[in-house]
């Protein structure tokens, strides 16, 4: 698990609904003890949502998996 | 006729002493001489059998030693030609196992060639593939269907992490 003190930054293509910010808060807050994490639009993730937690990196991304399928 | 009994009797004296000066002086020395000569020879006719008794000896011998010989070098002869044949048989044998052994190599390197050939190809497909389906995802999907992507990702990261 990475340090609360680690910076978190979220990767999306469109912006999170208050909805899903939340969800992810309380995701957060059971893991690292934070709520606090900095929200960025990234079209070339194509889809779904990339967490970093400092060097740490949490890919749930459409490009991920791709990217996965395309290294079998 | 008058007849002088002293001069026979002198002549009778006279013939025995001449005929034992003969004997002494003549017959003895060359009787002597005869048997040593009929020794001699009797003695050059035994070497002479014998040489050529031993002669007979060698040449028997030297015929008995060619044959053998000649048997020794004919026998000596079909085992080399026999040891050449299998010789050569050997090598004719490792010459084409070394043919089929590079043969095998070569299809072999081949194959392989090919394997990774088609591997690469299908690598460089897929890629192709995924470029294009990347880009037309990128393109095609929807603000609602991101906010649902969004969704099921939070729930993969909630198990991931």
């Amino acid at each position: 698990m990475a340090s609360s003190m680690s910076s978190i930054v979220v990767e999306t293509v469109i912006p999170l609904s208050a909805a899903q910010k939340a969800s992810l808060s309380a995701l957060l807050k059971s893991k690292f003890g934070t709520t606090f994490f900095t929200e960025k639009l990234n079209p070339n993730i194509v889809g779904g949502v990339r967490v970093m937690v400092g060097s740490t990196q949490y890919d749930a991304t459409l490009a991920g998996k791709l990217a996965t399928l395309r290294n079998i | 006729m008058d007849i002088k009994l002293n001069l026979i009797l002198f002549q009778v004296v006279n013939f025995g002493v001449v005929f034992g000066a003969l004997v002494y002086f003549l017959y003895k020395p060359v009787v002597k001489l005869l048997d040593a000569r009929a020794k001699k020879t009797a003695d050059a006719e035994k070497a002479a059998a014998e040489t050529l008794k031993e002669r007979e000896e060698t040449e028997v011998i030297k015929t008995k030693t060619k044959a053998q010989a000649e048997k020794e070098a004919a026998k000596l002869l079909e085992k080399t030609k026999e040891q050449a044949t299998a010789l050569k048989k050997e090598l004719g044998s490792e010459a084409k196992a070394e043919i089929q052994a590079a043969r095998t190599k070569a299809l072999k390197n081949w194959e392989e060639e090919k394997s990774a050939m088609i591997r690469e190809m299908q690598k460089e497909f897929t890629q192709g593939v995924y470029s294009v389906a990347e880009k037309l995802l990128g393109k095609a999907v929807d603000k609602k269907t991101h906010a649902e992507l969004i969704d099921k990702s939070l729930k993969e990261l909630a198990k991931a992490m």
